[in-house]
């Protein structure tokens, strides 16, 4: 069964009440993942669905609790913090041609394999719940970065070499703003650093270094993301490089 | 006099949780230690009310709090305050909890609608608590009877639509429309009544 968007924008307020049977949602959520309307949709009504969780009368938990609670957070200190996150990208100077990369980016624009942020069927459905709210909330980041309008959404095909990492670029149609959303990055050893690089006209120009926050997630702006672009993610040996020498992982391409 | 007043009014006004937050993006456990003060009392009562078992809602409650230390990065305080963004994971773990564990709960659970009811162990509520429990109250009076009903099952029960159909003895669609309708009705009471204060 295919429901349209209209469909499912029906079924949003349903889900972000949590009423929906399991199968539906795993549907829905799906459906909000990709469409820009219904995430923005998603949002405000789990902040009001949140409100109404308000009116229940508050009820002193067991003292132990916040034992506990603050014992595990003391297992579990923050290994990043939201400057690994939600980064402004900083120009830097761009480097010699990279012809290697067009092809790659072509192939991978033709091949057009829609990658999802797969792999969650097969975890526990808690942890593909927290999941799905912790990517949905990454995409709303990412949406709010590049601001309302159109949108159009390229996937990060990933390469090879990817080791599980793919994404997600919006691009605003007015502005050229564009956020990339990235998934399945692990925390890089030794000195070695994820960058995303914007290849056009000949040029490959370095656009931030990065990490991941703690779910393997990042969210990086890019501004000015004109037709017959490459965005590019590699894993480079040490933070800085002009030019790229560390494995690509992931490439969209915007015709 | 005048610092009686001032004490009153610091007690009725929401406290501000983005500095609270920002510490918790920076491992501050105090802050943590703050925000659990905070909030704790709200959601254990809406984990316990969900799944009407102890045991299960302060595992719930406390894997909200976790899920909050460690990605305090996907709260966007232009989508509400941090209680509802708390409460919101609340809910979902709740529900998840709950649909995992059928037997424990529906058997024994009982369907009032007891939302002004005294029922359970309360706390002394803060008083902006209070207020803001208060205004959400009043913004569900002006709902529908059967909107406020099958947002009641759905929301505070845990119930999903078809089993908010089944006892309400509706029609599916019609289930949806009261949950979605209450929802939509109940998003611009609330926006209407953030904007004239
Ligand atoms: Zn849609």
């Amino acid at each position: 069964m295919t429901m349209t968007h209209d469909e499912f924008k029906e079924l949003v307020p349903i889900m972000a009440l949590n009423a929906l049977p399991a199968e539906e949602e795993e549907q829905v959520a799906a459906h909000v993942e990709f469409c820009v309307e219904c995430s923005r949709l998603f949002g405000e009504y789990r902040s009001t669905a949140g409100d109404l969780a308000m009116a229940v009368r508050p009820v002193t938990p067991p003292a132990d609790l916040k034992d506990r609670i603050m014992a595990q957070a003391r297992q579990t200190a923050p290994v990043g913090t939201e400057a690994s996150r939600s980064q402004q990208a900083t120009p830097r100077r761009s480097g010699p041609t990279f012809a290697r990369w067009m092809g790659v980016a072509a192939a991978a624009a033709v091949a057009l394999v829609v990658i999802g942020f797969g792999a969650q069927q097969l975890m526990e459905q808690n942890q593909r719940v927290q999941q799905q709210e912790e990517l949905l909330s990454a995409q709303r980041e990412a949406l709010d970065l590049i601001g309302s309008g159109e949108t159009s959404v390229l996937t990060m095909n990933p390469t090879q070499d990817s080791d599980g990492v793919t994404g997600r670029v919006f691009v605003s149609s007015d502005s050229g703003r564009a956020a990339v959303l990235l998934s399945g990055l692990t925390e890089p050893s030794g000195d070695s650093i994820y960058t995303l690089w914007m290849i056009r006209d000949g040029n490959e120009e370095p656009v931030a270094d990065f990490g991941p926050d703690r779910s393997g997630l990042a969210v990086l702006s890019v501004d000015d993301v004109k037709s017959d672009t490459t965005l590019a993610i590699t894993l480079e040996p040490q933070p800085g490089n002009t030019s790229p020498q560390g494995p690509v992982l992931a490439t969209a391409y915007k015709a | 006099m005048r610092t009686k007043t001032g004490k009153l009014k610091k007690r009725l006004e929401e406290p501000d949780d983005a500095g609270l937050l920002e510490g918790i993006l920076n491992g501050d456990q105090a802050c943590l230690s703050v925000f659990y003060d905070r909030y704790a009392g709200s959601a254990f009562g809406l984990a316990w009310k969900i799944c009407n078992n102890r045991a299960i809602a302060e595992d719930v409650v406390q894997e909200a709090f976790m899920a909050v230390w460690q990605r305090p990065s996907s709260f966007d305080s232009s989508r509400g305050s941090a209680g509802s963004f708390l409460l919101g994971i609340v809910h979902h773990k709740a529900v998840d909890a709950i649909r995992k564990e059928e037997s424990v709960r529906r058997r024994e659970e009982n369907f009032t609608s007891d939302l002004s009811d005294a029922s359970g162990d309360e706390v002394v509520e803060a008083a902006w608590l209070a207020l803001r429990r208060q205004s959400v109250l009043k913004a569900l009076q002006q709902l529908s009877d059967v909107q406020r009903e099958a947002l009641e099952l759905a929301y505070l029960h845990g119930l999903t639509y078809s089993e908010v159909a089944a006892r309400l003895r509706i029609p599916l669609g019609t289930a949806k429309t009261r949950m979605r309708d209450g929802l939509i009705r109940l998003r611009g009471i609330l926006d209407e009544s953030a904007v004239n204060g």
